[in-house]
């Protein structure tokens, strides 16, 4: 279960739209907008992997982001880790 | 019981990037959401060499989180999405975790004392039958600068041989050439301090976004608060860097001096030039003589922006664009990367960037700086600083200069003559020679040059055939395939040591965890190593990491880049220095060449008059506007091979992925390289998306999935060069800069059929 506090970076004028859009992703919980164009998010995920899936969804799919930058990870939960299932995807 | 925990981590996240734009979201709750078992210790990331500062979170032994440090002045509590898997690296399933040596073609594990005494005796056979350079040692820009360190006094110092390199060479010798011979000292004049003061950017040859993002991202930060700041970007290919750019400039690849010269041109011709800042701190030179300004004017008469557009590719409206926005900005900052280093002219590419600056006097004042960006995290600190190249010695000093060796052998406590007064192989010389057997040992640090060696297949026969260590915290690699013996070495979080970033900055790393296994930090390696070769009395001394930093920045003090004042004690406390530092109570400079660099107040009072910088590296103070030639490309596309090849990043892996192809969500993400192909030329061609095609150069072909995309201007190609699977490092020229030696990966001729 990592879990990562992360601010995305939006176009001015976006915030509100962008944080709209947030709300409705499972996973996502969104801490309003700050100083501008910051909206403050927590992601949630079973992996590591599902964390970047995230960010890579939000970075692509949401109009009027410009950038999602961690702030703090937690991974001492991973269930990747723990259950060491997975190969190293080569 | 997870629930609770599950919601205190969340509390803690949030609160946690709340904090790294300074707000506070659980007023008074701070203190017991951090209130946790985790202890925090300060580091810096081990990928790119922005230097962004990261706190790691540790719980019973183990790496459990990672933070942006908010005190650290570069990301400000900020990391890319790369701080989502650095702990993954730690606990990779590839890391190495034993000594082996290879017998009867099979890896056998083995002890420390027969690894260590096997290298010992082969390294002193081949020392003792063919002499000191048949020996050399291959480096590290990812390596500690303590690490380095104790390899160059082996080499250098002990076994006699200045056969000594780095994988700098391929990153940024072409910078160090440049600022050398523009401004007289290697590194820049300014810092990050002045993303913030700038009102222009010029970024060349870099995709910022992707390759430096906590750069990119102060640099949009700037941007939406002062919307006419203007961002200018000349580069072959459309990145993500362009979601911020007023204007892009794709020239086509390798042929980019001209529109350098052409907006110089512009410059002087419509008064953009500060004249009394030349008149007090510009010489002009071509590649034989000096010129007068006059001349320089005269040379630059041949870059009209038609000249430069048919050269380039591209109009001349955007060059007279990009000229008069440079021009009119009251500061400007120019960075750039790869995409000007790695040219057979990256030498003259880096001078004609630092020319608009030294036209303009937009250096050495807030805002204004010809700026650099560094790709690994201790490029600049361990290799430039620290003298790991086959020329230099600790401290910006040269192997070429009697009292530089003087200097450095009496710390070292060896013998003057045991360095040797000549420069050792360069890189590709290196590997030729290994190639040729004339060198026949060679111990490789942290570095995978089987894969990122240009035309790299050429240089396998030399690994094969030659007796090779590889020191690595990973295995297997492209170059542990062609080891005979593999050293475990401690990864970041397991060893303590310095780093050193683009910005002069010196920042000191804690150890926070045991090393895997039986891995060892590559210092304490070196140093067994030295001993069981015969060195005991030159490398017993050293009983800490701290020893070693002591004796390194003793041989900094009284030079440009003093580190005297940044001991370990005070480097445990802030979040790093920049240089020069000249004593412990010294803040760090901001900038060099200019008032409050402690070099310039220290000059005489008739060397600063008139001037408000002084370039202490030249004769008489002054810097150097180059009137270079617009040579393009080694290779140039023809009817044969009609298409410009050039390779890079992608911003979910790094360098040969021997750290990020550990993580499975990184390689899930880019699972496998691509060709990146303009729709125009696929159209021509027949190739669809997601097609296979095969990519063929002079020195090799590779056949790869197409992806079509209009990233790559028309007649150019791309590939990301981080698969040993599809290594496009079989395809590029080893042809180099005969000034900075560093090869041309960013452009070479190429064709491409459907496979």
């Amino acid at each position: 279960m990592p879990i990562a506090g992360v601010v995305i970076y939006t176009q001015p004028q976006k915030s509100m739209e962008v944080l709209e859009q947030l709300k409705q992703i499972d996973n996502v919980t969104t801490y309003g907008v700050h100083k501008g164009n910051n909206i403050i998010a927590v992601f949630e995920g079973k992996t590591s992997r599902e964390l970047e899936q995230l960010s890579d969804r939000i970075s692509r799919e949401v109009p009027g982001v410009l950038g999602i930058f961690p702030a703090y990870v937690n991974f001492e939960l991973d269930e990747e880790n723990a259950a060491d299932t997975e190969s190293d995807g080569n | 019981m997870a629930l609770k925990r599950r919601e205190f981590l969340k509390a803690s996240a949030a609160a946690a990037a709340a904090a790294s734009i300074g707000v506070t979201l659980m007023p008074g709750m701070e203190k017991t959401v951090f209130a946790d078992s985790t202890t925090w210790h300060k580091s810096v990331c081990r990928f790119c060499g922005t230097g962004c500062g990261v706190m790691i979170g540790e719980k019973n032994g183990k790496v459990v989180s990672v933070k942006g440090d908010l005190e650290n002045t570069i990301n400000k509590g900020h990391l890319c999405v790369k701080g989502f898997y650095l702990h993954k690296v730690v606990y990779a399933k590839t890391r190495l975790l034993h000594p082996m040596i290879k017998k009867n073609g099979k890896w056998e594990r083995v002890s420390w004392d027969e690894a260590l005494d096997y290298v010992a005796k082969k390294f002193n056979e081949i020392r003792k039958q063919y002499g000191p350079d048949a020996l050399a040692f291959y480096g590290s820009g990812q390596a500690e600068t303590e690490e380095t360190y104790m390899a160059n006094k082996l080499f250098k110092g002990c076994i006699g041989t200045n056969n000594m390199e780095g994988n700098p060479r391929l990153c940024m010798a072409s910078a160090v050439g440049g600022y050398l011979t523009s401004l007289g000292k290697d590194e820049p004049a300014g810092t990050y301090a002045d993303i913030e003061k700038a009102e222009l950017f010029l970024l060349v040859g870099s995709n910022t976004a992707e390759s430096h993002p906590i750069i990119f991202e102060r640099i949009m930060r700037h941007k939406n608060k002062n919307p006419d700041v203007k961002i200018v970007i000349i580069d072959p290919r459309k990145t993500p860097t362009d979601q911020v750019a007023d204007l892009h400039l794709f020239p086509r690849p390798g042929w980019d001096l001209a529109i350098l010269h052409a907006m110089a041109r512009i410059i002087i011709k419509e008064g953009y030039a500060d004249e009394e800042f030349i008149k007090n701190h510009v010489n002009f030179r071509d590649n034989e003589k000096a010129l007068t300004f006059e001349e320089y004017k005269q040379f630059l008469e041949k870059y009209t922006p038609e000249y430069a557009a048919k050269v380039s590719g591209v109009s001349p409206d955007e060059i007279v664009k990009a000229a008069r926005m440079f021009g009119q900005a009251k500061t400007a900052m120019s960075m750039w990367t790869m995409g000007l280093n790695q040219r057979t002219r990256g030498v003259w590419a880096n001078n004609l960037v630092t020319n608009l600056h030294l036209l303009t006097g937009k250096i050495g004042v807030p805002g204004s700086d010809s700026f650099s960006l560094t790709g690994q995290p201790n490029a600049c600190g361990g290799v430039r600083e620290g003298g790991g190249l086959c020329h230099l010695l600790p401290a910006h000093r040269l192997v070429k200069n009697p009292k530089h060796r003087a200097e450095v052998a009496k710390v070292w406590g060896v013998p003057v003559e045991n360095i040797q007064p000549k420069p050792g192989k360069h890189t590709i010389a290196m590997f030729t020679a290994l190639n040729k057997g004339e060198i026949k040992g060679i111990y490789i640090m942290c570095t995978n040059p089987a894969q990122s060696l240009p035309n790299a297949s050429k240089y396998w026969k030399g690994l094969k055939e030659q007796f090779v260590v590889v020191a690595e915290s990973f295995f297997p690699t492209a170059t542990t395939e062609y080891a005979d013996v593999v050293l475990p070495a401690a990864f970041w979080a397991e060893k303590e040591g310095v780093y050193g970033c683009t910005e002069r900055r010196s920042q000191y790393m804690e150890k926070v965890i045991d090393p895997q296994g039986e891995a060892r930090w590559d210092a304490w390696i070196l140093r067994d190593l030295a001993i069981r070769m015969g060195f005991k009395k030159e490398f017993e001394k050293y009983k800490t990491a701290e020893d070693i930093w002591n004796e390194y920045i003793s041989l900094t003090k009284g030079t440009d880049m003093d580190l005297s004042g940044a001991t370990y004690r005070r480097l445990k406390k802030v979040r790093g220095l920049t240089w020069p530092v000249p004593s412990e109570d010294h803040p760090g400079t901001y900038k060099r060449y200019t008032k409050g660099d402690p070099v310039f107040d220290a000059l005489p009072e008739e060397k600063k008059k008139g001037r408000r910088m002084y370039f202490y590296g030249k004769p008489d103070g002054k810097a150097i506007v180059w009137a270079r030639p617009d040579k393009g490309p080694e290779e140039p596309t023809d009817a044969e091979y009609p298409l410009a090849l050039s390779t890079g990043r992608v911003l979910e892996h790094w360098h040969t992925r021997t750290m990020t192809g550990t993580v499975p969500e990184l390689n899930r993400a880019v699972p496998k390289a691509y060709v990146e192909i303009n729709p125009e030329d696929a159209k021509k061609m027949g190739i669809a998306d997601k097609d296979q095609v095969i990519v063929e150069t002079r020195r090799g072909k590779l056949k790869i999935e197409a992806r079509v995309i209009d990233r790559p201007k028309p007649g150019t190609i791309f590939i990301p060069w981080h698969w040993e699977e599809w290594m496009a490092n079989i395809l590029t020229i080893d042809a180099f800069d005969p000034g900075s030696k560093e090869p041309e990966y960013k452009v070479c001729a190429a064709r491409l059929r459907k496979a």
